[in-house]
């Protein structure tokens, strides 16, 4: 390759300089850039409120879905701690058992709560519930008193949550402002900067 | 603001066929200019628009009508005034501007495309007479890559070094597509009388 095609050194070749001295009246005639007023550079946006902004809401939705969560395990405990021995005795004992010392037990549908063993002969049955009787009602109070404690516990526990979640929620709202008055404050000056 | 203004004023500004030796100073310059820009300062501008709009002109003269490119070359500075803002890299100026032109040049066979559907029974537009505007038509049917290094060289008269610094391409790239061009150029004008 010839250097004159390159940075017009060495020996000029003539095709070429024929053809530069054809083109030349092509090319580029200066000609100065007319701005109209109205053209003006925008301004370089910061990302700093979009992203404060999103993290807000991330942690905004982050706080909602373990408020959900803890809802729905106060909702879901207290019944599975119930009703799987209830179940049970539904299935195995096809008579009603009442006591009438604990009318909120025999009352309710929490009077099939009792535990009963396997499904016996009539009298054999019969016999094994009496002599068991008070064993049961024993453990009758027992479940009561621990779905009780149970229950206080899981309310204990929802009250903490709640908390918590207040707790989120207000500095969820504190970043808010925050991340508002950021950006009003970017146009407050943006627009005092137009008009001086 | 004023430092960097200060700092572009000093600069020494080179003319745009003078042979580019050091790319670095080059872009530092183009960097301080898109800065001072950027502060507010819209006379420098025009010492972009001095340094880039023969570049300009010869990226858009490779692809559109000749009657169109001083108005597309001005749109295209104007264009990039606005959008200076999304430019990372100041230094990085004539790479950018570049495809800018690249694009907007696109962006212009599409609209006629469309026009042209629209008016079937309107005439060709008439070529070029003399014989400058037909070998710009030879140079303008090879590739994208030869047509425009061509241009640049034969038209607006810049040196391969000078061209591989304003377009960002390697000196390398612009030495292949030189040659290349000139090969495919060589052997279409081989046909053409006069030459």
């Amino acid at each position: 390759m010839s250097d004159y095609l390159w940075d017009r050194s060495g020996e000029p070749d003539e095709e070429m300089q024929k053809l530069e001295e054809l083109l030349a009246p092509l090319g580029y005639q200066p000609r100065p850039l007319q701005i109209p007023d109205s053209v003006v550079p925008e301004r370089r946006r910061t990302l700093t409120p979009t992203l404060a902004i999103a993290a807000t809401i991330l942690l905004a939705a982050l706080a909602l879905g373990l408020w959900l969560t803890i809802n729905r395990k106060q909702a879901v405990q207290p019944l599975q701690a119930v009703l799987l021995p209830a179940q049970n005795t539904a299935q195995q004992s096809p008579v009603p058992i009442s006591s009438p010392e604990k009318p909120e037990v025999a009352a309710g549908p929490n009077k099939s709560l009792i535990p009963v063993g396997p499904r016996l002969p009539h009298r054999q049955m019969v016999s094994h519930r009496e002599r068991s009787q008070p064993i049961e009602r024993q453990a009758t109070r027992e479940t009561i008193a621990s779905a009780r404690a149970q229950v206080e516990a899981n309310e204990a526990e929802g009250e903490r949550a709640k908390e918590q979640l207040m707790t989120a929620l207000r500095l969820v709202s504190t970043k808010l402002n925050h991340a508002q008055k950021q950006t009003q404050g970017d146009h407050f000056i943006r627009n005092q900067h137009k008009v001086g | 603001m004023y430092e960097v203004q200060a700092l572009a004023n000093n600069l020494p500004m080179t003319s745009q066929r003078e042979n580019e030796s050091t790319p670095p100073a080059e872009s530092s310059r183009e960097a301080l200019l898109v800065r001072a820009v950027l502060a507010g300062d819209r006379e420098q501008y025009a010492r972009l628009y001095d340094l880039y709009a023969r570049m300009v002109h010869g990226i858009v003269l490779a692809r559109v009508p000749r009657e169109e490119v001083d108005d597309l070359v001005q749109d295209i500075f104007l264009h990039a005034l606005k959008k200076l803002h999304t430019l990372r890299e100041g230094a990085a100026f004539g790479s950018w501007i570049g495809m800018i032109a690249r694009n907007r040049a696109m962006d212009f066979h599409r609209r006629t495309q469309a026009s042209v559907q629209l008016e079937d029974d309107a005439p060709a537009p008439a070529s070029p007479g003399p014989l400058a505007g037909q070998i710009l038509d030879i140079i303008r049917s090879l590739p994208d890559a030869y047509r425009e290094t061509l241009v640049l060289r034969l038209v607006e008269g810049m040196t391969g070094p000078e061209i591989a610094v304003r377009t960002g391409m390697t000196a390398a790239s612009v030495r292949v597509n030189l040659h290349r061009g000139m090969k495919l150029l060589r052997a279409k004008l081989g046909f053409k009388e006069g030459l």
